[in-house]
């Protein structure tokens, strides 16, 4: 299976005649298995980008392919998921008259509906709000049930437009885990999102969007862009001996190091505490997006 | 057609308590009518405007709404979908309709006034066909605009051309003054005026004056089928913008 991919992707809006390119030619890949993150300041054309490539709207040059096919083609629409950031849809449908539409709409097969969309409440922790009118669903709820249609069909292609905006932490958790299963079921999946720390835990890959290109595309689970941040008991080292066997100061009773592989890890911090150094913490750091959102905005 | 499309609009009708409530209301209107004489084509003028507010609701507040863009991500086509909500909501009105010849019927024979089957029927028809044209027609101008445009545009281009028709009309018999230049034009070509009528009774049609009259019947049918397939040739072209208004 092939991914996702966009090619020279130019896209002017026309407000009362004027001229606003939003996208000026972008290029991205999205590899089946891989979760790529998409942030950027407001109206840098994130929203757009991804209606393009579900086929929303229109690109005015360039190529979006899905699995080597049209983005509008029926087959890539079967084998795609899309949550919108807002759930609109009649209000007072119940959820789960509205999630059996919406597998009907997606061509679960008839003596299957019942039984997904239950597997899918259940799943999502809806079970106890199918009989009720989406008028009364929480924003939340609505979030959860918007997850829920788009994962009607197993997609190979998952699109996600702000997924936790709404959501509790238990809800942020569950998406979090969704996406970790849909990773490991090999979807390609878009996560556009202005939570900078979900997207630092659930993406592979990170696509800065600015002034209508990809300004920057960062890979976050690359060892080698990994820090190790090694954090000592005050006053139970020398910073002489951590610095030999670190190769990096100790500031503030903190050694920030890099590595290049996993095994490298241990080794370092078992180099550090054979120094006599008290190491009370060990974390990693992968690519800081706060910096580079920060520089790139 | 996309029969899904077409059952859960129906369905949504159905689910709705104020059409429940409409239809209730509409027999009762109906049997009373009846009940006093009324021709059998009198309570089919309530249809006129039941089908405005079911079919306003056609395509416009779904691309206002932001349900648009979740059902286009379904792999259900643009045209497909289009006329499987012409048609589900087609026959949603088609249920009042029945609904109303059957309270004609029920109210005549309570009354014992005669029951003219060849009129009562062609009344019903009439009105039904009515139905699909309207509904085409806001499926079309619902196609190239958003919210509740399309309702607007029905009664406007009701207004407009009507005002229009009868203005050249007027401008037709002017001899003198102003509007001579303009009067000569119309008389010297006759055609100017007929076009315009055409496209005024293709949209708009007249009642017909026979019963049963076949191109009345097929008139109704070609515009009516001509509007759905202009409306999916615009509505797969158009874009659907992500977010409600």
């Amino acid at each position: 299976m092939n991914g996702i991919r966009v090619e020279g992707l130019t896209k002017t809006y026309h407000p009362f005649g004027a001229k606003r390119p939003v996208l000026k030619g972008v290029d991205l890949t999205i590899a089946p298995g891989e979760v790529v993150g998409l942030i950027g300041p407001n109206g840098a054309g994130k929203t757009t980008l991804m209606s393009c490539i579900v086929g929303f709207l229109n690109a005015d040059e360039g190529t979006i392919t899905i699995d080597g096919r049209s983005n509008d083609d029926l087959d890539v629409r079967r084998r795609t998921g899309f949550v919108p950031e807002r759930m609109n849809f009649d209000r007072r449908a119940n959820g789960g008259a509205f999630l059996r539409y919406m597998a009907r709409l997606a061509g679960v097969p008839r003596d299957r509906v019942h039984a997904r969309v239950d597997e899918l409440l259940n799943r999502l922790g809806l079970a106890d709000a199918e009989d009720k009118r989406l008028s009364q669903y929480s924003r939340g709820m609505l979030q959860r049930i918007g997850m829920a249609q788009a994962l009607m069909l197993d997609p190979d292609f998952l699109f996600l437009d702000e997924p936790t905006s709404g959501l509790d932490p238990n809800g942020v958790f569950l998406v979090r885990d969704l996406i970790a299963e849909e990773k490991a079921r090999g979807a390609a999946v878009l996560l556009n999102s202005h939570q900078l720390a979900e997207i630092e835990k659930v993406c592979d890959r990170v696509l800065f969007l600015s002034g209508g290109v990809i300004a920057r595309d960062e890979a976050l689970r690359e060892i080698a862009r990994i820090t190790i941040v090694v954090t000592m008991l005050p006053g139970s080292y020398d910073a002489g001996a951590v610095e030999a066997a670190a190769g990096a100061v100790p500031v503030n009773d903190i050694v920030a190091t890099n590595v290049t592989s996993e095994a490298e890890v241990a080794q370092l911090v078992s180099r550090i505490v054979s120094t006599g150094a008290g190491v009370i913490d060990v974390r990693r750091r992968t690519a800081d997006l706060e910096s580079i959102f920060r520089g790139e905005a | 057609m996309s029969l899904v499309v077409v059952i859960e609009s129906i369905r949504r009708h159905f689910a709705h308590l104020g059409y429940i409530a409409a239809l209730l209301i509409l027999i009762v209107i109906v049997v009373m009518m009846t009940a006093i004489g009324a021709p059998a084509s009198a309570p089919y003028a309530l249809i006129s405007l039941f089908t405005l507010v079911a079919g306003c609701q056609l395509i416009g507040p779904e691309f206002s709404s932001g349900t648009l863009q979740l059902i286009l991500s379904k792999p259900v086509g643009r045209s497909a979908y289009l006329t499987g909500r012409v048609a589900g909501v087609v026959i949603s009105i088609w249920v009042a309709v029945a609904s109303i010849l059957a309270s004609d019927i029920v109210g005549r024979l309570i009354a014992g006034t005669p029951i003219i089957w060849r009129t009562v029927l062609w009344a019903a028809l009439v009105s039904a066909l009515k139905v699909l044209l309207t509904c085409s027609l806001l499926a079309l101008f619902g196609s190239f605009t958003r919210s509740y445009v399309n309702i607007g545009i029905y009664l406007g281009g009701q207004i407009v051309l009507s005002g229009i028709y009868g203005l050249l009309s007027i401008m037709k018999n002017a001899f003198t003054g102003e509007m001579a230049a303009v009067g000569r034009l119309l008389r010297a070509h006759p055609g100017i005026l007929e076009g315009y009528r055409a496209v005024q009774t293709n949209l708009f049609p007249d009642d017909p004056l026979i019963p049963f009259d076949r191109n009345w019947i097929l008139l109704m049918t070609c515009n009516a089928v001509v509007a759905v397939l202009l409306a999916c040739v615009i509505f797969s072209r158009r874009e659907v913008p992500y977010g409600a208004d």
